[in-house]
């Protein structure tokens, strides 16, 4: 048997009737309108979050999604770079936190805020290394000390843009194709900022490099971690999309 | 770089460059997005889910592909893998949506009150529902075939793949699948349908 001698029933060779040509040509309108299209095209532009899978952009045909969802990130860093050089600019005291909802439950600044010191190096949070996954209260205590103010020469102008920098980097090797490079990047962030206002965006861009280069498991564990210590983030979304909501 | 090189194909043309062993290098997602986009559409809606969750339905076709693009294996074809996504999120839908079924009947009812007026495109809403109504007394395994042999027009051969079953079978279950169709138009003739 083979298609040939199976005729469609839609080919009207097919001895099939009328009457069931006319059922299945009803299903000519099942594909979706140009605004339909448009609609789901951005729902999934919004559930794809900050940074979306695949190859460098150089290898890829052009695309509507990619570059909408690329510009949501450069938006973010750009937007945090700004207020904060406006605000050590006018010489205000705190500096800003990361620009997207933050936990309820993180808010809350930690119990011994951190010391100041004028060498981030000498910092001595904890760190998260490039394969080491940083466990949930690392995370935890990082996000409580991007919220707690630190009027100290390490959150110097220079060292907000040091970190942007960074993590603009890891993330454009991503963009690249070069997670393990994005993974390194993400690696020297952890332990040159641990407690970084970019956390949250590192250790995205770190679960979805891990995704990448197929170190599921790795992915799924650090996934585990931001969920705990960033229970109501923005980036949930993202991280759910990239390993699974149910740790699958 | 994997490169679809046709629009239309059912197969993913993939030359895969990266030693063996190695993840995949990832599919680029928005280029799968758009060439399968109406695709998906189509699938999701005609194995059963009702037309106003076939947008929710075919954004998580394209979540999991997204989050399951590294796992898909070179040189196997694109829209059977999809499909195969469709098959159980439309799974998943239908279950979900047995709960809101009667208010959908009650929307029938309400747009059967509408002007005879409307003309043809309330004729084929209504053929529409009456090939939902046949299509859903078919097992999954049974409807995904007939779905994608007589209505995407895919080869056996690729419908085999994507439902993952030897060829004979896949002839079998649309044969079946005819049959319970076609019994069930035929009830449609009786009860005065065209």
């Amino acid at each position: 048997m083979s298609d040939s001698t199976t005729r469609r029933w839609l080919d009207p060779s097919s001895g099939a009737t009328p009457g069931m040509r006319m059922l299945l040509e009803s299903t000519a309108h099942d594909g979706p309108t140009d605004a339909e299209r448009a609609a789901l095209r951005r729902k999934l532009g919004e559930a794809l979050a900050i940074v979306p899978a695949g190859p460098p952009p150089s290898a890829a045909p052009s695309s509507t999604l990619r570059p909408w969802m690329f510009a949501l990130l450069a938006l973010l860093l750009v937007g945090v770079l700004a207020a904060l050089l406006g605000r050590h600019r006018l010489g205000l005291g705190p500096p800003p936190r990361v620009p997207e909802p933050l936990p309820s439950a993180a808010i809350t600044p930690s119990s011994s805020p951190p010391t100041p010191t004028t060498d981030p190096s000498k910092n001595k949070a904890p760190t998260a290394s490039a394969s080491a996954p940083p466990s949930a209260a690392t995370l935890a205590s990082s996000l409580a000390s991007t919220t707690a103010p630190k009027p100290t020469a390490s959150n110097s102008t220079s060292s907000v843009e040091d970190e942007i920098a960074l993590v603009k980097r890891a993330y454009a090797a991503l963009r690249n194709g070069d997670p393990q490079g994005a993974l390194l990047l993400a690696g020297e962030h952890a332990k040159k900022f641990p407690a970084g206002m970019l956390t949250q965006e590192r250790e995205v861009i770190a679960i979805d490099a891990l995704v990448r280069l197929g170190r599921r498991a790795e992915a799924v564990q650090r996934a585990n971690a931001f969920r705990k210590a960033f229970p109501s983030s923005a980036h949930l979304r993202r991280i759910d999309v990239l390993v699974g909501s149910n740790d699958e | 770089m994997v490169e679809l090189t046709s629009k239309t194909g059912f197969r993913a043309e993939a030359e895969l460059a990266s030693p063996p062993r190695m993840p995949a290098p990832a599919l680029d997602f928005s280029v799968v997005y758009e060439e399968q986009a109406a695709f998906v559409w189509r699938c999701v809606r005609r194995l059963g889910v009702r037309e106003a969750d076939v947008a929710d339905a075919s954004q998580e076709v394209f979540l999991v592909a997204h989050r399951k693009l590294a796992e898909f294996r070179q040189g196997t074809s694109l829209r059977s893998w999809l499909f195969a996504i469709c098959i159980r999120v439309a799974a998943a839908h239908r279950r979900r949506a047995w709960v809101r079924r009667e208010r959908a009947t009650d929307a029938v009812a309400a747009e059967d009150e509408t002007p005879a007026n409307q003309g043809e495109e309330l004729d084929r809403k209504r053929t529409r529902e009456k090939l939902d109504a046949i299509l859903d007394r078919l097992d999954d395994d049974k409807r995904s075939v007939f779905v994608l042999f007589e209505l995407e027009e895919t080869s056996m051969a690729d419908v085999a793949a994507a439902v993952g079953c030897p060829l004979q079978t896949a002839y079998s279950r649309l044969h079946a699948a005819r049959r319970q169709v076609e019994a069930a138009v035929r009830r449609l003739h009786e009860g005065g349908w065209p």
